[in-house]
C-alpha cells in the first residue's frame, strides 16, 4: 500500500517537476524579463541569442496562436509583453534551447529596445493619479462620522506594511508535452490546475479539453502558486505546442524572485474613536493596496482586507475603504492570509496608538473589545461564537500573561542593554473564498476489486497535509486503514473546473466531496452485503476492514465484498460535488454571509532586544488555537507552527526592497527568512470546545496562524519603549534591526 | 548541465565515489557538484533550491581520507566545484539506502515528528542530521541545531525538526564518545554497510594533481562559496586552478608566528587551538559567519581575495594585523593585509600571482579581540556592518589598538585614524565616545539592500561601543 508523503520525502523519492524523467528530445526554456519598469517596447534584438549553440527558438507575443492573455479576475495580463512593459521582470520572450545553460545564455544575449516611461511604485501616488485596477470599494455599517464626532478619544494615523516573498523552496516550473491531435499535457507546480488549463487553452486557441494539467505535489505554495504558476506553465505549453517537442521551464531562484509577485504592501489611514473607558465606538480605515502592474488576485485580496477591517473586535460603527492601486511592480498576489494580515496590522497599530493616549496597556483595549456572539461584522454577517474571548482568556491563564509582564518589568528595570517585551495577538479569520462560486469541489473515488481505493479531487498537496486529511476521511467512510487509500495526482481530466487550493479551504471542500463520493459507494456495498448476509441494510456496517452485521464481525473482508460487488455488477466508482451551504456574499451591496465560519485564536509573543545594537530575538510564541474536532491534530500543529514562524518573518527580517522598480532583494543572500536559530520556541495549545460544529476535517488551519506573527512587531515595539524611546511615529513593518536601531537612536529614516 | 560551448577543451576526467560506487565523468572542474549529481548521474533526491548555499536543500556529505580515517562534512553541493570532489566520497539521500520498510533513524524521526511538509528541503535536512550524527563532537542538541543552521524550511517553523533532532540525540548518546562513529552508525542503520569499504575505494583512486605554477589566464578557485554564487558561467568559460591543487591548508607555528595555509577553511581555523590563542572567542564568533556547510568549504584566502567589503574573516584578520604571502612566477612577497585592497574589488595582485598563506605575527597573540556583526538575520547572512577591535591595554590605558570594519567603505576597511587615536588614551566613556565619533568620520557607507548609509554609520558607532562593553564593561551608549 502507498507510503504517505512524509516517508517519500525523507527517502528522497518524492517527485517534483524538475525531478520528472525527461522525455526524449526535451527542450529547456528560460524567460527574458523586461529590464525596465515602464516603457514602450519597440523591438527585441535576437541576433546574438540565436547564434548561441543550442538555442532552438525565441518565442515572443507574435507567436501566440490564440489570445496573448492570462488574466484571471481581470483580463489585463498579457502572457508575453506586447507593445509595452509594465514591470521589471515582465516576460518579454521565452528562449528555448537544448540545455538549461544554453537557454540562460540565450536570455543573457537578448536586448530589448524600450522607450522608458515614468514608473509609479507607491500606492498612494497611483491613487492620486487615478491608477486603480477596480473602482474603490467601501464596506460600512453604522454611522462612523457621528461616532467619531462624539467619541471621548479619537486617534488618527497612518501605517505601512511591506511585501513578503513566498520563498516556496521549489521554484515555479512546468513540463509540457505535446500529444496527438494537438493536445498538450502539462505537469505544473500550481495550486490552480484549472486556471492553468484555462489560460493555456486560451493562449493556444484550443478547447480546455485539449489541455491536461497534472499536479503531483508542490514544494511549497503559500499562495504564490495560485495565480502566478500560470505564466510559466503557459510559456512551456506554448513553446511545446509551437515546437512539437517537450519543453521544461523551471525558474531559477533569482528569476522567480524578480518575476513573480509577492504579498501586497499596504499603506493605510485610520481613525479610531473610543470611550474614556476604552470601548471602540468608531473605526474608519482606508487601505491603499499596492497591486502591482496587473490585477492578478488583488481585488479579492482587497476584499478580504475589507472583510477583516475590524480584525478580532466587535465595532458598531465602521467604514472601510479600499483602493486597488496599479503600480509598475510585479503583480502582487495571494499569500497566506490574503489581505487579512495587512488589515489586522492597521487595527493593532491603532490600538497601540489609543493605548498610548489612554495610558493603558494595549492588551486591556484588546480584551475589552473582542468580538463575541451577537456582534455583526461590517458586511452584515453575524458572529456566532465567543471563541475570540475564550482563546484570549485561555492564553492569559494558561501561559501566565500577568506573571510574565511582571517578570519582564523586573528584567527591564535590572538590565540596561537588553530589554524584553511581550504582546498578545488575537486572530479572527473568515473561512471560505469570498468569491462565493469558488466554494465548490468535486471528487472521484474508485474502489478496485482488490479493495484498494483511489481518490481524485481538486485539492493540491503542497505540504499542508490535505491528502492525508482526505485519505483519513475516505478511509473512515469505508472503515479501512488509511494506507488502503491512495490519493491520485490532481488532474484536470479527473477533476474538472476545480477551485484553486487556497483560502485554507482545500481540506474543507475536497474532503467533503471525497467523503460524499465514498459514502455513495459505501451505501452500494452495504446494500450488497445486506443481500449476501440476508440481514437488513441498517444492520450492516464497514469497520476495521470488514463487514459487520448487527455489530458483529462477519467473514466478509472489505476486499472480498468489493470483489463480490463487482461480479454482481455494482458500480464501485462515484463522483460527487460539494458546495459550501449557507454562504452568499454580494459585491454590489458589499454585504452578506461571506464565510462558512470564523477561526479564532490568540498568541502571546515574547522578545528580547539588544538596545545597543538594535538586534533582537523572538524568544517564544505561545498560542491557543481554535481548530475544532480534527482528524489529524499532528498536521494541524504543523500548520500552526509553520504559520507563526512565517508571520514572524514578515514582521521582522523579511524585507522586500525595490529601487526604481528593480528588486534589490532578489536572492537568498539579500532576502532572509527565519532559519532554525531565528525561529522562536513554540507552545501550541488547542481551544477545547466540546460542542464544536462538526467539519469533516476540523476547522481550516492553513492561514489563521500566520497572523499570530503580528504580535512579534508589537512585542518589539514594547521592548523599544522599555529602552526609554517613545516610538510614537507612524508604524511601519517589518521591524528590521535597522528600523529598531534607528528608533533607538531617535533617527527618522 | 552546464555544458557550455567553450567548456569542452577545459574539461578534465574526474573520479570520485558517489554513494557506494566509483564514478567518473569529464567536466569543467568548476561545474557545481549538484549539477553532476542531478544531471550526469540522474540522482534527483538532492534538490536545487537557490544555487547560492543559502537554503541547504542540496546538502550532501563529503568524505575524505585523512590519516587513514574518513573525515566527513556536510556541504552545499551547489557550491562545490566538481574538481574538488576528485578522490572523495559523496553521499546523497539515495546513498543512505533507507527504504519504506526500513528508513534510517534520521528519516524515521523526521516522519514520526512530521518534520517534513512539502518535502523539498527534506533531503537536505536528512543529510545535515546524518552529518551531525557522524561528526558532532558531543552529539548534543545545540550541536544538532547548529548543524541545521544552513537549512531553510519554509513550512514547519522548525519545531518538529528540532523534536526529531532531540529524539536522535537521545537515541545516539552511546556513540558520543566513539572515536570512529561509522561502525556504530552502521549498526543503528543510520549509515549503510558499504561505508566500511569506502576508505579502500578511495585509496585506489588517482591522487590529486599538484600545481607549482598558476597557468596563464587561469582563475584561482578556492572554496568557491562566493564565486559559484556569482554564477558558474563566469567560471566555466575559463581555465581555473583549484586552490586545493595549489596551496596547502596547514595551520602551524613557524618562527613563532602563526602561518595559515591559504587552503585552510574557516571551520578548521575557527576551532584550531593555535588560532584560539589569538581569538579565544572564535568558536562563538564563527556562528555568526555563514553556516557550518559553508564554513566547511570557505577559505580565509578566498575571503581576502574575493575583496568583498563585507567579508567577515578579513575584518578579523585586519584587526589582528595579519600579513599575507603572495606567490608568483617571480617568487614570494609579503605585505600587511591592510595594504592589499586598493579599491572596490581591486587589489595588489600581479598576473599569475596567488595568495599562498596568511601570517599572524607572534606579538599579536594574547591581546584582546572583539568581533561584532549585525545583519537582518543573525545567522547565515551578510553583514550590514561588521567590525573587529584588537586592543592591548596596560591597566586602564590603551597601549595599541586596531579597529577594522566592513560594509562602510569600498574595501574591508582598516580604520587607521581611529586606531591611532586610541593609542595612549584612558579606558573610559569619553574615549569610547571619541572612538565612535572618529570611526563614523572615517567611513563612507552607501545605502543599499543591507541598510541605509545613516543606519550603517550609526551601527558602526554602536558596534564600537559594544566592543568596549564586551572587553571592558564600559557602558557607553546604553539607555
Amino acid at each position: 500500500m502507498k507510503p504517505q508523503d512524509p516517508l517519500l520525502h525523507v527517502l528522497g523519492q518524492s517527485v517534483y517537476v524538475d525531478d520528472l524523467p525527461e522525455p526524449a528530445g526535451m527542450l529547456h526554456a528560460a524567460v527574458f524579463g523586461s529590464p525596465i519598469a515602464h516603457g514602450l517596447l519597440r523591438g527585441l534584438d535576437v541576433r546574438q541569442a540565436r547564434a548561441i549553440p543550442g538555442v532552438v527558438a525565441i518565442v515572443t507575443a507574435a507567436d501566440v496562436p490564440g489570445r496573448n492573455q492570462i488574466g484571471g479576475m481581470v483580463q489585463d495580463e498579457p502572457l508575453l509583453a506586447d507593445g509595452a512593459v509594465h514591470f521589471v521582470g515582465q516576460p518579454v520572450a521565452c528562449v528555448v534551447a537544448t540545455s538549461r545553460e544554453a537557454a540562460h545564455r540565450g536570455v543573457a544575449a537578448l536586448t530589448a529596445d524600450i522607450d522608458e516611461l515614468p514608473g509609479v511604485f507607491e500606492p498612494r501616488e497611483a491613487h492620486r493619479l487615478g491608477q486603480l485596477i477596480i473602482p474603490s470599494r467601501t464596506m460600512a455599517r453604522g454611522d462612523v462620522d457621528a461616532a467619531l464626532a462624539t467619541a471621548a478619544v479619537v486617534v488618527r494615523g497612518q501605517t505601512r506594511t511591506g511585501s513578503q516573498e513566498h520563498l516556496y523552496l521549489e521554484t515555479q516550473g512546468a513540463l509540457a508535452v505535446p500529444e496527438e491531435g494537438g493536445r498538450v499535457r502539462i505537469v505544473s507546480s500550481t495550486q490552480a490546475p484549472t486556471a492553468v488549463q484555462r489560460a493555456v487553452a486560451g493562449v493556444l486557441g484550443v478547447g480546455m479539453h485539449d489541455v491536461e494539467v497534472d499536479v503531483t505535489r508542490l514544494g511549497g505554495g503559500f499562495g504564490g502558486k495560485e495565480d502566478q504558476a500560470t505564466p510559466w506553465a503557459a510559456l512551456a505549453g506554448l513553446a511545446a505546442w509551437l515546437l512539437r517537442a517537450p519543453v521544461k521551464l523551471v525558474l531559477s531562484r533569482e528569476d522567480d524572485m524578480r518575476m513573480t509577485g509577492k504579498r501586497h504592501p499596504y499603506d493605510a489611514d485610520y481613525a479610531m474613536g473610543l470611550t474614556g473607558d476604552g470601548d471602540i465606538v468608531a473605526w474608519q480605515v482606508e487601505f491603499f493596496q499596492n497591486a502591482g502592474a496587473s490585477a492578478d488576485l488583488s481585488p479579492a485580496v482587497l476584499e478580504r482586507s475589507l472583510l477583516h477591517a475590524t480584525a478580532s473586535y466587535g465595532i458598531a460603527n465602521v467604514r472601510a475603504i479600499g483602493h486597488c492601486c496599479r503600480t509598475n511592480l510585479p503583480p502582487f498576489t495571494a499569500f497566506r492570509g490574503f489581505g487579512g494580515p495587512q488589515a489586522m496590522f492597521v487595527m493593532e497599530s491603532a490600538l497601540d496608538h489609543a493605548a498610548r493616549v489612554l495610558g493603558v496597556d494595549r492588551s486591556v483595549l484588546q480584551q475589552r473589545n473582542l468580538t463575541r456572539t451577537g456582534d455583526v461584522q461590517p458586511c452584515g454577517m453575524p458572529i456566532r461564537s465567543d471563541n475570540a474571548v475564550r482563546t484570549f482568556e485561555q492564553v492569559i491563564s494558561q501561559f501566565g500573561f500577568a506573571a510574565k509582564q511582571r517578570e519582564i518589568a523586573a528584567f527591564n528595570a535590572a538590565n540596561r542593554r537588553f530589554k524584553r517585551g511581550a504582546a498578545l495577538m488575537p486572530v479572527c479569520f473568515g473561512i471560505s473564498f469570498t468569491t462565493t462560486f469558488l466554494n465548490q469541489a468535486s471528487a472521484l473515488v474508485h474502489v478496485y476489486t482488490d479493495g484498494s481505493i483511489a481518490v481524485s479531487t481538486g485539492a493540491v498537496e503542497m505540504g499542508q497535509g490535505v491528502n492525508a486529511k482526505i485519505q483519513a476521511a475516505v478511509a473512515g467512510v469505508f472503515g479501512v486503514a488509511d494506507a488502503r487509500v491512495r490519493l491520485e495526482s490532481t488532474n484536470t481530466a479527473r477533476a474538472a473546473n476545480t477551485s484553486p487550493t487556497a483560502a485554507s479551504s482545500g481540506a474543507d471542500l475536497n474532503a467533503a466531496a471525497a467523503a460524499q463520493a465514498a459514502r455513495a459507494i459505501a451505501e452500494r456495498l452495504k446494500s450488497h452485503a445486506a443481500a449476501l448476509l440476508e440481514c437488513p441494510e441498517s444492520a450492516v456496517a464497514l469497520a476495521d476492514g470488514r463487514v459487520t452485521a448487527h455489530g458483529a464481525a462477519t467473514e466478509w473482508t472489505f476486499e472480498k465484498l468489493a470483489q463480490a460487488a463487482y461480479f454482481a455488477r455494482v458500480s464501485l466508482s462515484a463522483q460527487a460535488h460539494y458546495a459550501t451551504p449557507g454562504i452568499l456574499f454580494n459585491r454590489a451591496t458589499e454585504s452578506g454571509v461571506a464565510f462558512a465560519y470564523h477561526v479564532f485564536g490568540t498568541a502571546l509573543t515574547e522578545v528580547t532586544l539588544d538596545a545597543l545594537l538594535g538586534t533582537y530575538t523572538i524568544d517564544r510564541v505561545s498560542c491557543v488555537h481554535d481548530v475544532g474536532t480534527s482528524l489529524r491534530r499532528d498536521i494541524d500543529r504543523g500548520q500552526v507552527e509553520g504559520g507563526i514562524v512565517q508571520g514572524v518573518g514578515w514582521m521582522t527580517m523579511e524585507e522586500v526592497v525595490y529601487r526604481d522598480g528593480k528588486l534589490q532583494s532578489a536572492n537568498l543572500g539579500t532576502y532572509k527568512v527565519p532559519d532554525i536559530l531565528a525561529a522562536p520556541a513554540l507552545d501550541v495549545a488547542w481551544l477545547e470546545e466540546p460542542n464544536a460544529p462538526s467539519h469533516v476535517t476540523g476547522k481550516a488551519v492553513g492561514e489563521p496562524p500566520l497572523m499570530y506573527g503580528i504580535g512579534a512587531y508589537f512585542a518589539l515595539l514594547n521592548a523599544v519603549r522599555a529602552a526609554g524611546v517613545a516610538a510614537d511615529g507612524m508604524l511601519e513593518a517589518p521591524m528590521t534591526p535597522e528600523r529598531a536601531l534607528l528608533l533607538l537612536c531617535g533617527e527618522r529614516p | 548541465m552546464p555544458d557550455g560551448p567553450l567548456s569542452g577543451r577545459l574539461e578534465r576526467e574526474i573520479q570520485f565515489v558517489l554513494n557506494h560506487r566509483v564514478v567518473a565523468l569529464r567536466a569543467h572542474p568548476a561545474t557545481p557538484l549538484l549539477d553532476a549529481i542531478r544531471g550526469t548521474f540522474g540522482q534527483k533526491a538532492t534538490k536545487e533550491g537557490c544555487r547560492e548555499g543559502d537554503c541547504g536543500a542540496c546538502t550532501v556529505l563529503l568524505g575524505q581520507l585523512r590519516d587513514g580515517q574518513m573525515a566527513y562534512r556536510a556541504v552545499t553541493s551547489c557550491l562545490v566545484p566538481i574538481g574538488d570532489v576528485a578522490g572523495q566520497h559523496v553521499v546523497t539521500v539515495e546513498g543512505l539506502q533507507g527504504t519504506a520498510q526500513q528508513p534510517t533513524p534520521v528519516q524515521a524521526a523526521l516522519v514520526a515528528e512530521l518534520g517534513t511538509q512539502c518535502g523539498f528541503c527534506t533531503p537536505g535536512i536528512v543529510m545535515a542530521l546524518t552529518g551531525f550524527l557522524l561528526t558532532a563532537p558531543h552529539l548534543k542538541q545545540d550541536e544538532a541545531t547548529l548543524a541545521l543552521a544552513g537549512n531553510i524550511c519554509r513550512c514547519t517553523g522548525y519545531a518538529p525538526i528540532l523534536r526529531a533532532a532531540a529524539a536522535l540525540v537521545a537515541q545516539h548518546q552511546p556513540l558520543a564518545t566513539a572515536t570512529d562513529r561509522v561502525p556504530g552508525l552502521v549498526a543503528t542503520r543510520a549509515l549503510p554497510g558499504y561505508f566500511a569499504r569506502i576508505p579502500q575505494l578511495l585509496a585506489e583512486l588517482p591522487p590529486r594533481v599538484r600545481l607549482t605554477q598558476l597557468p596563464a589566464g587561469a582563475r584561482v578557485v578556492a572554496g568557491a562559496t562566493d564565486l559559484l554564487v556569482q554564477g558558474p558561467h563566469r567560471l566555466l568559460d575559463h581555465e581555473v586552478a583549484l586552490a586545493g591543487d595549489l596551496c596547502g591548508d596547514a595551520i602551524e607555528v613557524v618562527d613563532g608566528d602563526l602561518v595559515i595555509g591559504a587552503g585552510a577553511t574557516m571551520e578548521a581555523l575557527s576551532h584550531h587551538p593555535l588560532f584560539l590563542a589569538f581569538v579565544p572567542e572564535m568558536p562563538q564568533y564563527a556562528r555568526l559567519i555563514a553556516s557550518q556547510q559553508i564554513r566547511e568549504r570557505a577559505t580565509l584566502a578566498g575571503n581576502i581575495v574575493n575583496a568583498s567589503p563585507i567579508g567577515d574573516f578579513v575584518i578579523l584578520l585586519l584587526a589582528l594585523g595579519a600579513h599575507i604571502r603572495l606567490q608568483g612566477p617571480d617568487g614570494t612577497r609579503e605585505m600587511p593585509l591592510d595594504q592589499f585592497h586598493t579599491g572596490y574589488k581591486r587589489m595588489d595582485l600581479r598576473p599569475r600571482e596567488w595568495l599562498a598563506a596568511i601570517r599572524l605575527p607572534a606579538g599579536q597573540r594574547d591581546k584582546r579581540v572583539a568581533f561584532e556583526k549585525v545583519s537582518k538575520r543573525t545567522h547565515l547572512d551578510i553583514a550590514s556592518v561588521n567590525s573587529a577591535l584588537w586592543i592591548q591595554v596596560d591597566g586602564q590605558r590603551i597601549v595599541a589598538a586596531r579597529l577594522a570594519a566592513g560594509g562602510v567603505a569600498p574595501v574591508p576597511k582598516f580604520l587607521s585614524q581611529t586606531s591611532e587615536a586610541l593609542r595612549g588614551k584612558p579606558l573610559d566613556n569619553a574615549t569610547v565616545r571619541l572612538a565612535g565619533e572618529l570611526a563614523r568620520a572615517e567611513v563612507t557607507p552607501i545605502s543599499d539592500v543591507r541598510g541605509s548609509a545613516l543606519y550603517k554609520s550609526r551601527l558602526l558607532e554602536r558596534q564600537v561601543f559594544a566592543h568596549f562593553q564586551r572587553l571592558f564593561a564600559i557602558e557607553e551608549g546604553l539607555p
